[in-house]
This record gives C-alpha cells, structure tokens and sequence, in this order.
C-alpha cells in the first residue's frame, strides 16, 4: 500500500538561509519525528533508525535515506528505503522539499512524501499509518518551523 | 512473538499498581478478540499484558439504575449485553447491533470496556453510545474521572484513557420520552464483516418538530464522530423524507472518510448519505416506543 | 453416447451386472463413517501430529516481491537463546544439487537462491523447540536486497518488454508438451496452448454480428482451515518419513525422492484427513523444506503455515479473458475466439496445467463451427498460482456465460433459448474434435429451467431496490491421463479394508470409496474400513484433484474389489463343488443359487485352515487418452468425462449501496449415477457456496506484490448469514458408460456457474455489464451510476 502525505509551512526567514537549514541532514533529521541515530554512509546516504508510535504500536524502522538531487535554493529530493525492526515489514518512500519565496525574508516551505509499506505494516497497519501520516507531517512542519526560525537568531546571516 | 508476562489481578486496585504509564509494552486485556490479531501480526508486542478476567460482580454486570437508565460494568460481555433484559428495553437500538456484531463466537468473550478500549473505529457500539448520551467512567491511581462518550475516541486506535486507566464502566443515562433511534450498519464484504459505514441517529420531537437530534457515525471515518451540520439540519423542522434527505446530504458534505479495502473515500461518503437517511427513516417508522 | 476409442482398461466385468442385481450400497445416502470422530474432535489431522524431539520451523519471507539477495545476515537470529538453527539456500545446497521443485516447471527453489520473486518468498528458516522462538528468530533475520523491476498484471507480463521473472524456463520433463519451452529466456509465457477448428476469420465474416469483451478476474484464495503443515522425521536406517496435510502423496514421494537423489522406496508420506484441500494442498508445498531441515538436523522438524502465509504460498490464477463470437439473427454462434492471460504468480506450480487442460474447453459447451482459443500461462511477481476447485474453468465460464446474455439480449432470444440454440450434443465433435457422449447439457439446462420456473413471470421490483434472474452452464473435461491403483484386503476374520491413495479433505470420499467396495462385496458400507494414504501401504495415485477420485479411483477399487471377489467365490466354488458363476456374494457372505452359504470367514478359514491369512484384491484404472495436436490442439480422446454445471440465480440489488442479495440460487449437475446423493448435493452446493464468495467480495487487494488483506479479518469468506434463504442443488443423472456404476467426479462441477448466474441476474435487475469479479457492492454502484450519467467521483 502506499499513500501520500503532504504539508506546508511559512517560515520567516531568506529563502537561502531556509534553503541552508533544509540541506544539512543532522538539522533536517533533528525535526523529523522519531528520527533518530543519522550517520553518514558516503556522500548524500545516510543510515538512520525511523520511530513511530500508532497509538498503543511502536513501529521501528532501520533505514537508508538517500538524497538524489539537490537544487539550490529550491528543491531536495530523497529517497527512503528501510526494514521494519522485529516484524515483516519495508518501507519505501520518496520526498521532496520545495522552497517558495513569499517575500523578502518569508520562504514557504513545501514537503510531500510518498510512503510505501509493505509486509504486515502493509495490511493490518494501513488505515492506522494513513490517519497517522497527517498527525506526522504536521508535527514535522512545527519542527522545522520552530528550528528555522530560531536557528535565524543564532546563525549570522 | 517474544516472550511476555501474563498477570491476572484479582481487584481494580491491583491493576491499577500493574498498570506502567511509561512502558508502552503494558496493556490491559479483556477479551483480547482485537489485540491478539494485533500481537500475531507483531504490531504490538507486548512485555506485560494485565488480563481483567477475574474482575466480576459491578465491574461485569448490568444494572439498571431506575426509569431506563443503565450502568453497564466494563467486562460484561458482548452476548451477555445481547441477552440482557434491561438493554432490551432501555436501549433496544444496542441490543440490535448486537445480534449482527461480528459473529457469536467473539461476542462471547469480547466486552464492552474492551470494544471501547481498543479504539478502532469500525466498532458498533460507540456511535449507538454516543447517540444515547453515555458516559465512561474510569478509574487510576488518581481516583475515578467521567468521560464523554463523544470525547472518547480520538484518533486511530487513540482514545481519550490514559496509560494508567481502566474503564470501570458505562452509564447510559435515561432518555427523554418521544426519543428514536436507529444503528445502520452497512458491511462491504461478508455479512459478519466490521462494517464499512456505521450510523446511529437518535433524534427527539416535541410536538410534530424534532427538538433534538443526534447523528454519530462510524467505520467509514479514523474514529466515530457526530456530524454536527446534519443535527442542526434536523433540528426545528418536523420529521419526515425531506428533512432527512438534507441531514443525509449534510451528512455527506462533512464527514472525512479513509479509502481502505472495503471501499473508497468516494463511495463511502455516498454510504453515509444513504444510511443516515435510511437511520432516520428506519427511526421514524420503528424505533419508537416508550424507550428507544 | 458411444466415445470413439474405448478405454484402455474397461470396467470390470462382474457376474452380477449392475443393471440386473439391485444396488444395495451405492446410490444410497450412507452417513459419513467419520462422521461422529469428526463432530467430537477425535479424527486425526497432520496439523495435530507431534513428534518426539521435534523442532518447529519458521519462515523468513521476502518482503520485496523482486530483487537480488545481496546479503543474508542470520547473526541476530541464531543469538536468540533456544535457536536451533537458521539454515538458507546455501544449506541446503549441501544437500540438494538442484533445489528447485515443481510439477510442470522445476522453477521454485526450497529457499530462495540469489533472487526473489515475490512477496512472501522463502528465504530463510529459523528452528527451535518453541516455535515462538522460532519466529522471533525468523524476524530477525536481516536481508538486503537489491529490487529489481516488477509485473504483476497478467497482460502487461506477457508483453516482449516486461520485466522477466525468471532467466531461463526449466520445464519439468513431466509434460512431454512443455518440453519445447526448456532454456526458452527472455519471457514470462511459460505455457502457450492453441486449439484451432474451423476458420475463425471466415466465421466472423460470415457472422450477422459479432460481441467482443474483456473479462476479467481477480486472485483468490483456498482459506482451508486446516494450514498448510508438513512434519519430517529421519527414520532409520537411512530413510525419511513425512507426514503432511497432502492431496498428492504420491507426487510428494517422487519429487523428494528426485531432489534427493534417493530411490522412491526410502522416503514415506503419508497423511491423514484433511481440514480442506480445495487444491491448496497439491504437489510440493512446504516438504521439501521440512524433509532438507530434518535431514540437516537430524531430528523431526514441522512447519506450519499461519493464515497469513498461506496467501503468500498458493492462490486461485486471476485471469484475463478476451473473448469475440461471432453469431447468426437466429442465435446460432458460428465462431468465436478467445484468448486467456492466466496469472501465474512467481512459480509454474501446476498454472501451466490450469491453462491448457481447462484452456481447451474455452469456447463453453457450445457446438461452434469454428473456433480458435489462445492460452497464455504466465508469470508475475504475484504469489504462486496453482489449482483451485475447477482448475481454471470458474475463470472461463465468468467470460464466455456473461457474454452469451449480452448475446441474448442483443438478439431479443431468452438467454435459455438461446444456450438451447448452441449447445453440444452427443455424437457432434468438441472444439479438439473429440466427439460428445456421457453427458446431457439439455438435461442439466432443464433441470435448471425447472427450478428456475424460467416460463413464469418475473417481478424486477420498482425503487430502488430491484430484482433479477440470470443462469449460466459451463463444462469441464476431467484431467487425462491419469492412474490410480487400489488394494482390497480381505482378512482372515472376514472383515475387509481398502487401501488407496485418495485423499478425504472433507468430500467424503472414504465413505463414496467404501460404498463401491462394499457394493462388490457384497457387504455393507460401514464394514469397510478405508486405510489413510501411505505410499509404504497404499499404491499410487497421481493425486485427489480436478474432480478424479470417484471416477479413477472408484473403478480401481471396483476392480480390486471384483478381483478379491473372485477369489473368494473361487474358495466357495471349491468347498461347495459349483463353478462360480452360480455364486454371488451377498450379506458377508458366499451364497449358491441352490442355496449354500459360506460367511467369508468360513471361507477364510477354508482357504488357510485357521483364522489367518489375507485375500488381496489388486485394481489399477488408466483411461485412454489421445494427446492434442500441439498446432491445433485436436485430438480425438481428449478426456474420460465431461463435467456439466449450470446455475440459476434470483437476486435483489441494492441500486443505492450496490449490495446484491442472492434470494435463490440452485445448482445443477450431470454427476453420471450418484454413488452418495447426500454427498453429492453436498459437493454441490459447499461448491457454490465457496464461488459466491469468489463471486461477491472474496478478493486479495495487492499493493506492489503486497497482499493488502491477509487474513480472515480482512480477507473476508462467506458465513451462514450469506447464504441465499433458496439454496438447492439438482443431481441429474445420466450414467456414464465407463464410471463406476455410471458415477462421474462432482467435487468441482458446483462452481463453474454461480459467478455468471448472479451477474447474468444482475444484467437482468438493472442492465449494468460488470466485466471484472468481485461483485463488490462499491463495483456494481458504480456501474449503475455510469449507467444512470451521474458517475459517483474517484475521491472525496
């Protein structure tokens, strides 16, 4: 099964220093919920262990994060490709980060991930990650936000 | 599946001791009719299961609390639910639902604080409770807290219980006098299927209005909700085809329904439309009595 | 009436030919003999087998459904504490040279070897005494793999530029007609059958009108519910005993024998009852894995699917069907072509068979001047297609009985006026050319229409909600050449056994079995004692499929039994001083017509002088069998029997959920003579309970390869609350020449019809042409409302 999962967030920052956060992988990581662990493999592949709680289920993933294309200051593009931790179950996806400028110093910032799962996550977990998937994106999108916005207090422009 | 411990406390208070709101892995089973579909997929692997097995008497009966009110304990199973004279007549709409909820063998050992517990929103029972005005009382260490049957769920599998709560029980309060209600169930797939589309209407008149309305729905949506745009279109207006064929469009218009295996998002916003109509028709031509 | 060729082994002849002594065992209803073991729970199943010092087994499976292994790390799972093993491809190449197995195709290997092809692939196996630490074992196997481009659909598979799922084809060797495929590389068609009659070109010119459609069906499932389950044990001094829940022992005991290298006489496979097969259950499924670990380990290893597994392991093929007949004004179909795209899955298992043996009869019962039929049996990275009750043909009648009421209703003719127009008729030549006889389509459509009250008025309902009638007739040609052998023992107090290998998954074939013994015999039914397959004790059988038993196996053990007989009669003859042909064998007894009576335990005593010794009985039963023309197809003795089913269905439709109800459906069949009529109705009907589910909302949902719906919660089957109020079957007998006591196979005849009755019926209630199964409620809607031009929309 897969499924689409998208959001949106206006940060009032440069697009270029938007642009500057979304590129670094430790940043970006920091804001994705239940990331955790990111190491570098080679350049742009990284490995990193994906945690998620669905309600009472805590789902794990062990995964290679790849990012195939980088266009400064507008788009990123990655790929996810893992294994479940401690059940059948792999994970597929693809996402991309799109960088707008609303304005002198506001950039809109749009990710949209493409998620495939397979094995038992697939089947029983379904409906539960379709109706989770809105919950993470939003968090993620708060995440960023937050840390774009104060990271712009801190790094020098 | 790992290996995990099993412990069977013979009183609410041992339970509450067992219960350990920052471990995940610990969690309470009743009939563990949904949970163990779960735990064979590994989707939830437990460390401590707390059975509720042994907790009887109030905490597994029916009791009937006057005037067609019911306070239902927690581990009262659904066929005893089904087979209970008070339900029979105070709430006949859930007594209904019963008889088509899944098949004899589960509703023998599901219970009802399970079936609301779990929080799966294809469940029959919380969007007849719902309608019925109900209530949830629950109990921890902290002492007992009253929950809203429409604050209950709140997400997939989420419900408003906390990690260090058990539900103790039900309370269906007593329904004004001219109250009718209806369960529509519509399964995709087998007959004894979860259902694809759930919905509870419950509506009251005064005079030849209808004063109150409540319309729950199920299944189709991440959790049973009341679909506040089809109430108001009832409200005021005397029962009948047409004042129902505008709740069932406003019905339509609000909810949010999840494509999964039993149908798409498309198909089952018309579900909704059809079953809350047909609900409300079913509820004016037969779910009338001295209790709904 | 009369096949061209006869048989190469014809039905015994005994003294007292059937049609002169009165039936006394068969045609009566005789209760199951295990009837009361099986209510309380006593019959055994291999699933309830345990056996000292035994490991249970548990199956890492592929997650991808196509890709290279690039690395397989068992480290964390050999780590759990009460690991026994965890074994891969590369241990069992130590013991196996070629590890690939199958009945057409030596295509799938015990555990995956450097690619995979599905989901749900073995790749590893995890042991342990617990089978929860066997399991968590299996999860923690780590494997990585490189995935490779996938093709799931049918169609697309068979284009020149799909994906491959296997290098090179390896047939089997079994099948003469596949042997043109070995090496073939570059392709997913693992099997292209052709039957060719007439000129399809000049019959469509020649046509008034000509009706083209594309029918489609999806994957489904057995759902026995006993799983899947085979046990190994190492049995000295250097042979292997498997116990498995198998309709084919036989196969089994061949193809481990072959993948080991071992003569057939050091491995034994046996089983017991079996919790349904439905063809789940058929050649290799989970044996060779279990023989490989017990040999490995050196203990009894068993391994047991879970409900989940088992649809990663064999499905029902989905097919594509195009089909265009071409037909006369006055209803007489002239030619009609028709090309099948038959889902394989990954493996051949027995798919190749499933396309050509049911692909010929593709045309339908119907007497066509000229025909050409295409098969294409093909790979996917689907899981494993095999057999599933009716070995294709449900497949075919959904396209060639739904289009024949589109025909119908074009043409203003009754849809049973119509079929009466076209269909075959004994003495007229099958599309292969095989002349007709041994059966009655107009005896089964009138049995139908009688049922049916077809001349009556129908109400079709007003508002929404509508009713309609549909019937549908499809026929099957029984599998060929096949053989079973038989043993009747009768001991020396009299009593008597029957040693075959047929296999009672729930059809109630030992009792039909003991019946026709027990007919011979002269004994009753419930006397004989059916001995549970055991290739050391039971001859061979090719296997319990495709409807075969009661025909070949009842005419082996009819044989054995009448060989037993006489030499019982031979034993009285003696003692009473009378030649034999005054004798017959009545009540467990020897009778003269001048009145002696020898018991046969008097006789027993007689032959051997003290209550000792045996009287074996030995019967073996080939039909003849003419293989097609690989060009054309033709062949003048395509089968032993033909197999007729019809339905006829009433049903209501929901035109605002479009839920259908089915208020009545009736099943009729030409069974030849009903050796059990009890049973009989039963095979019928369990048959088309078991299609309307298939017909109504049994589906496997896939995602990539990934099965959405795996288990019973979500793969939903039919339950008592689904049955229609009106559910009957008809048995129409027409004795066939050379069955048993004129008996034909039925275990299959129930499901070639009800799909196309209910969406026949449903074309008659509301007018939507739905090509694609399941009915689903969401499907039917959305052709009503495309009929209505107010589509309901793709999303919210």
């Amino acid at each position: 099964m897969s499924f689409e999962t998208a959001g949106e967030i206006t940060v009032d920052v440069a697009r270029v220093d938007a642009f500057g956060f979304v590129q670094d992988p430790q940043r970006l990581a920091a804001c994705i919920p239940g990331c955790r662990d990111l190491t570098e493999l080679s350049a742009a592949r990284y490995s990193a262990v994906l945690t998620s709680r669905v309600a009472f289920m805590t789902l794990s993933f062990k995964a290679v994060v790849e990012v195939t294309r980088i266009e400064p200051p507008t788009t990123i593009d990655a790929t996810v490709a893992g294994d479940a931790i401690g059940l059948p179950g792999h994970i597929v996806a693809t996402a991309r980060v799109e960088l707008r400028e609303a304005g002198e110093r506001r950039t809109i910032i749009r990710y949209v991930a493409d998620v495939g799962l397979t094995g038992k996550l697939g089947g029983l977990g379904e409906p539960v990650f379709r109706a989770t998937s809105a919950r993470l994106a939003r968090e993620f999108g708060a995440n960023l936000k937050k840390a774009i916005e104060n990271g712009r207090v801190e790094t020098p422009a | 599946m790992k290996s995990f411990e099993l412990v069977e406390p013979a009183t609410v208070d041992e339970v509450v001791a067992q219960l350990d709101p920052e471990n995940p892995g610990v969690r309470l089973i009743a009939g563990a009719t949904a949970l163990l579909l779960m735990m064979k997929a590994r989707l939830f692997q437990p460390e401590r299961l707390i059975s509720l097995r042994r907790l009887t008497g109030a905490m597994r009966a029916v009791r009937d609390e006057g005037r067609g009110g019911v306070r239902i304990g927690a581990m009262t199973t659904l066929s005893e639910l089904e087979r209970s004279p008070v339900i029979a007549t105070a709430a006949p709409v859930m007594r209904r639902a019963l008889r088509t909820l899944s098949n004899v063998r589960i509703r023998n050992v599901a219970t009802l604080g399970g079936h609301l517990a779990h929080g799966d929103p294809h469940m029959d029972l919380p969007p007849i409770l719902m309608t019925l005005g109900a209530r949830v009382r629950v109990l921890s260490a902290r002492g007992e807290r009253w929950i809203d049957m429409n604050d209950f769920a709140v997400g997939y599998y989420q419900t408003a219980l906390g990690p260090d709560e058990l539900i103790a029980d039900v309370e269906i309060p007593v329904q004004p006098p001219g109250v009718r209600a209806w369960y529509a169930k519509f399964t995709a797939l087998s007959a004894d299927d979860w259902p694809a589309v759930g919905v509870a209407v419950w509506y009251r008149s005064d005079g030849d209005r209808i004063a109150d309305a409540r319309i729950a729905v199920s299944a189709a949506t991440d959790r049973p909700m009341r679909i506040a745009g089809a109430e108001r279109a009832l409200v005021g207006n005397p029962a009948g085809p047409a004042i129902f064929a505008m709740a069932a469009d406003a019905a339509a218009a609000d909810v949010e329904p999840l494509t999964d295996i039993r149908g798409t998002a498309a198909y089952k916003r018309e579900m909704v439309r059809v079953h809350v109509r047909r609900a409300l028709d079913h509820a004016m031509r037969q779910g009338s009595g001295p209790n709904p | 009436m009369t096949p061209p060729t006869a048989p190469v082994a014809p039905p015994p002849e005994t003294s007292d030919s059937p049609t002169v002594r009165t039936l006394r065992e068969v045609g009566r209803s005789v209760p199951r003999l295990e009837g009361t073991a099986k209510v309380d729970g006593s019959v055994e199943y291999i699933y309830n087998l345990r056996l000292p010092g035994m490991l249970h087994g548990k199956i890492h499976r592929s997650s991808i459904a196509h890709g290279r292994i690039v690395r397989i790390d068992t480290s964390a799972a050999l780590a759990v504490e009460g690991v026994h093993a965890v074994f891969t491809a590369g241990d069992v190449a130590t013991l196996v040279a070629n590890p690939y197995y199958g009945p057409a195709f030596h295509d799938q290997p015990i555990l995956a070897i450097d690619k995979v092809r599905h989901v749900g692939e073995p790749v590893a196996v995890a042991l342990a005494t617990d089978p929860h630490v066997a399991e968590e074992a299996a999860n923690l196997i780590e494997v990585e793999y490189e995935p490779l481009a996938a093709v799931f659909d049918e169609v697309a598979a068979a284009r020149p530029d799909a994906p491959v799922v296997h290098d090179v084809l390896k047939p089997a060797g079994t099948f003469t007609d596949l042997k043109y495929l070995g090496g073939r590389s570059g392709t997913n068609v693992a099997l292209d059958a052709r039957v060719r009659r007439g000129d399809v070109a000049r019959g469509f010119a020649e046509a008034d009108q000509v009706f083209e459609h594309t029918f489609r069906t999806g994957k489904v499932i057995h759902a026995t519910f006993e799983p899947i389950v085979s046990l190994a044990e190492v049995t000295a001094p250097n042979g292997l005993t498997i116990h498995t829940a198998s309709q084919s022992p036989s196969f089994v005991r061949t193809e481990i024998s072959r993948l080991l290298g071992w003569p057939e006489n050091r491995v034994r496979v046996r089983t017991a009852f079996l919790g349904g097969g439905f063809g789940a259950k058929l050649y290799i499924k989970l044996e060779a894995l279990v023989a490989v670990c017990a040999l490995l380990v050196r203990k009894p290893v068993r391994i047991a699917l879970t409900m989940d597994e088992q649809f990663y392991t064999i499905t029902k093929h989905g097919a594509t069907v195009r089909i265009k007949t071409g037909v006369k004004n006055d209803g007489r179909i002239i030619a009609r072509e028709v090309e099948t795209y038959w889902n394989g899955g990954a493996y051949a298992d027995i798919g190749p068979r499933v396309s050509q043996k049911s692909g010929f009869t593709s045309a339908g019962p119907y007497d066509i001047e000229h025909v050409a039929l295409d098969n294409y049996a093909v790979y996917t990275n689907e899981p494993p297609a095999g057999a599933l009750r009716g070995f294709g043909i449900s497949q075919l009648v959904w396209a060639y009985e739904r289009q024949m009421d589109i025909i119908a209703h074009a043409l203003t003719i009754d849809p049973l006026e119509l079929r009466r127009r076209n269909v075959l008729r004994a003495g007229r030549p099958h599309a292969t050319g095989t002349i007709i006889g041994g059966m009655e389509i107009d005896a089964v459509l009138d049995s139908l229409a009688e049922r049916m009250e077809w001349h009556r008025p129908f109400d079709r309902g007003t508002g929404t909600i509508r009713r309609g009638r549909g019937l549908a007739i499809g026929l099957k040609a029984a599998i060929s050449p096949t053989t079973s052998t038989a043993i009747v023992h009768v001991y020396g107090d009299g009593s008597c056994a029957v040693h075959c290998g047929t296999v009672d998954m729930g059809q109630a074939s030992d009792t039909a079995l003991a019946q026709i013994a027990a007919e011979v015999l002269g004994i009753a039914t419930e006397s004989v004692r059916v001995v549970h397959p055991d290739t050391d004790l039971t001859p061979y059988d090719m296997a319990t499929l495709g409807s075969r038993s009661t025909y070949h196996m009842g005419n082996a053990i009819r044989l054995a039994a009448d060989d037993a007989r006489t030499q019982l009669l031979r034993i009285a003859g003696t003692a009473f001083g009378t030649e034999i042909v005054e004798l017959d064998c009545r009540d467990g007894a020897i009778v003269s017509r001048a009145g002696a009576r020898m018991t046969f335990r008097e006789a027993m005593l007689a032959r051997f002088a003290m209550q000792a010794g045996t009287v074996v009985g030995v019967g073996a039963f080939t039909p003849s069998y003419q293989k097609p023309d690989p060009q054309t197809g033709q062949s003048p003795d395509i089968t032993p029997f033909w197999m007729i089913g019809g339905a006829g269905a009433e049903i209501s439709v929901d035109c605002e959920t479009g839920r259908i109800e089915v208020t009545k459906l009736v099943n009729a069949a030409d069974v030849g003579a009903a050796i059990n009529p009890a049973s009989v109705e039963r095979q019928l009907t369990g048959a088309a309970v078991m299609q309307l589910g298939f017909t109504l909302f049994e589906a496997m949902n896939f995602s990539d390869g990934q099965v959405l719906n795996a288990s019973l919660a979500d793969y939903k089957i039919p339950g008592l609350l689904d049955l229609p109020r009106d559910l009957t079957a008809a048995v129409v007998e027409v004795p066939h020449e050379h069955g048993p006591f004129g008996a034909k196979g039925v275990g299959e005849t129930g499901v070639f019809s009800p799909s196309p009755a209910i969406a026949n019926a449903l074309y008659d209630a509301v007018g939507v042409i739905v090509t694609d199964l399941p009915l689903t409620p969401e499907r039917v809607l959305r052709a009503i409302r495309a009929m209505e031009n107010r589509p309901l929309g793709t999303d919210a």
